[in-house]
């Protein structure tokens, strides 16, 4: 055998490691294909015998029109429920992101009386399930909701995006502390001297060195708001997608294929941010302090 | 421009003690280097003046006025760190121009102002890259700058040299002082580095466990050291320091005894044992005792060159001890020689306080 450089893996294991890979990941691209396929067909596609399917954008259609059956009457605004789960994911997303990285910072950097118990509890709430949460999240939400039904529907966005980013707080202001935690103190120490204070110092200095643990943890909280379901279900009054998709499901007239479109447009930003945000997750910036 | 009194600082670190009652002036205009070992508590000193921590107790005092309590920002001061801390996400430009846009200063006076700082020190090129695209002594030259251009009071450096390469250490060494002489700026520098203190300072204080054991020039510090700390710390090699008992007449060091000359016994003044200290390079080793100097029998033990000079090892019994001598004279390991050091050059300590002793 041949020596190479260090970073440098010999070709034979670079193939072995890609086939164990790939072989592991057939089972999701097969099932995530079916699903695409099926929203694309004129029923759905469960095997590989593809004598029967016909190719056809009418679920697609149907969806947009918001008619979820293909006979009938019964008309739904997709795109409401699209703009639904945007609410609620982005609010997830932005309420994670700001907890995660004023309280990490405060945590890294700020002794306080208390912190360490901050930090565990913290840890024990990150181990509890929401699932098993949402009685006394629930209790919370009757004590304080509005009694009309207008200033309710408001309150339920308000309250769904709350609720669920409390379950990603914890890993993000975790994940956030060990960002800062990595921060040399001189950085922070010259922008004080240089006469930032304390909040522009984070904001101008320390938040861009971890812009990579930032967008992270907003990625984190959007598709968690995104593909929450329990919170929704229980406390939203409208609907998103995911409550549609999980309603229709169970209805009498379901046309599966249509539902399998619903699905696939429910599909598209968690591929879509994962594509994107892969590169910037390796972005680290370095240089210019010495350890 | 500002002078700095420092009133009986006491820094605790928790149960620890970093700094323990230091009292300092500084003068307006003076370059000031903060010597001592690590852990001495030079750098936290820096830290207190900057107003990256407060005192425990005690006052610090820029021109008269009272600034214990206020926060970095409002004290105007520069400081270039041990590692540089440059702002890693920003063009050098931007690193520079950062205390000005805090500032709120206007674009103009921002271009103008950090052009003319990076004139001064030759940086105007590298001005659109990013830190990690520089070199060390280039990352060096911007983390002045950034000090620099807000025209601070008091400019502070942290061991800023330690992370260079020992020849370009020297020409930043040169550069820095002539820098801080043209701008007449206030300066407080920290180092452990006891050459680099001497060859920069108009005056050194020497810091040992949280206590200033003595402040002066250079050449105070290095021919009239005040404590064996200062003796036993400066020069390379640094000063010899060897007890020695005193029976009212006579010297003893391990078992090699020798008459005490009148000069010093004012100095002694009945004390039962001493300090004695020379510099290296004030010892002679011959094969007699020369007149107005104190010889004692040695042995040598190893031969180190230094090209010009040459360290010569030599043990009295147990003790050893380091003499500087020019290449010229040879000397074999094994060779009975006496050490010769004339009696001017001769320092004395109080051997329980460490403390020197004067001629009263």
């Amino acid at each position: 055998m041949s020596l190479g450089d260090v970073e440098v893996r010999s070709k034979s294991r670079q193939i072995f490691y890609s086939i164990i890979l790939i072989a592991l990941s057939v089972p999701v691209i097969v099932a995530f294909s079916m699903l695409v396929l099926s929203s694309f067909a004129n029923q759905m596609v469960t095997n590989f015998d593809f004598s029967k399917v016909r190719f056809t954008f009418k679920n697609w259609q149907l969806l947009f029109q918001g008619r979820i059956a293909i006979t009938g009457g019964l008309r739904e605004n997709i795109f409401l429920y699209l703009i639904n789960t945007a609410i609620v994911a982005f609010g997830v997303a932005i309420v994670t992101t700001l907890v995660g990285t004023l309280s990490g910072y405060a945590i890294s950097r700020i002794r306080f009386r208390g912190r360490r118990f901050v930090l565990l509890m913290m840890l024990m709430l990150h181990a509890l399930p929401g699932s098993i949460l949402i009685v006394g999240v629930y209790f919370l939400y009757r004590l304080w909701m509005p009694t009309s039904l207008n200033a309710l529907r408001y309150f339920s966005f308000f309250y769904v995006i709350v609720a669920r980013a409390a379950l990603e707080v914890p890993l993000s202001v975790w994940l956030m502390k060990g960002f800062f935690d990595l921060l040399p103190w001189e950085v922070e120490w010259s922008a004080l001297v240089d006469g930032a204070s304390r909040l522009k110092t984070w904001a101008k200095i320390m938040m861009p060195l971890i812009k990579p643990g930032v967008v992270a943890i907003l990625i984190f909280g959007f598709l968690a708001g995104w593909q929450d379901i329990i919170y929704v279900r229980t406390f939203l009054i409208d609907k998103t997608l995911a409550t549609f998709i999980e309603s229709n499901l169970e209805s009498e007239m379901a046309y599966m294929p249509l539902l399998a479109a619903a699905a696939t447009l429910y599909l598209l930003p968690t591929i879509f941010f994962y594509i994107s945000s892969q590169k910037l997750l390796f972005k680290v910036y370095a240089g210019g302090i010495r350890r | 421009m500002a002078s700095i009194v420092l009133e009986n600082i006491t820094k605790k670190f928790g149960k620890v003690t970093a700094l323990d009652g230091v009292n300092l002036q500084i003068d307006d205009g003076e370059f000031i280097v903060l010597l001592g070992p690590s852990g001495s508590g030079k750098t936290t000193l820096m830290y207190l003046i900057a107003g990256i921590y407060r005192p425990t107790s005690g006052r610090i005092l820029f021109d008269g006025r009272d600034v214990t309590n206020l926060p970095p920002k409002e004290r105007n001061v520069g400081l270039v760190f041990q590692n540089w801390a440059l702002y890693p996400h920003m063009k050098v430009f931007d690193n520079i121009a950062f205390p000005l846009t805090l500032k709120k200063a206007d674009k103009n006076t921002i271009q103008q102002r950090v052009h003319e700082v990076a004139n001064m020190l030759r940086i105007e090129a590298l001005l659109d890259r990013y830190p990690w695209q520089l070199s060390g002594g280039q990352q060096q030259r911007v983390a002045i700058a950034r000090a620099l251009v807000k025209q601070p009071q008091i400019l502070l450096f942290d061991e800023p040299l330690s992370n260079l390469d020992a020849l370009l250490r020297i020409g930043v060494r040169t550069e820095l002082k002539r820098l801080q002489k043209d701008l007449k700026i206030t300066s407080v520098y920290v180092t452990h580095d006891q050459a680099e203190a001497l060859a920069i300072a108009d005056r050194i204080a020497v810091i040992n466990n949280g206590k200033l054991i003595q402040v002066g020039t250079p050449n105070e510090i290095y021919y009239n050291p005040r404590h064996t700390f200062v003796a036993g710390f400066v020069g390379n090699p640094p000063a010899n320091l060897l007890n020695a008992e005193f029976d009212g007449t006579r010297l003893t060091i391990e078992t090699k005894t020798f008459q005490a000359p009148a000069e010093l016994l004012q100095r002694i003044s009945g004390r039962r044992r001493i300090v004695l200290g020379f510099r290296p390079e004030k010892g002679s080793l011959l094969d007699h005792i020369t007149e107005n100097a104190v010889g004692i029998e040695v042995q040598v033990y190893e031969v180190e060159s230094m090209g010009r000079e040459q360290i010569v090892t030599v043990s009295i019994e147990q003790t050893m001890v380091k003499v500087l001598r020019p290449s010229e004279e040879k000397f074999q390991v094994g060779q009975r020689l006496f050490l010769c050091v004339d009696i001017k050059d001769l320092m004395l300590f109080d051997f329980d306080t460490n403390e020197a002793l004067d001629v009263r």
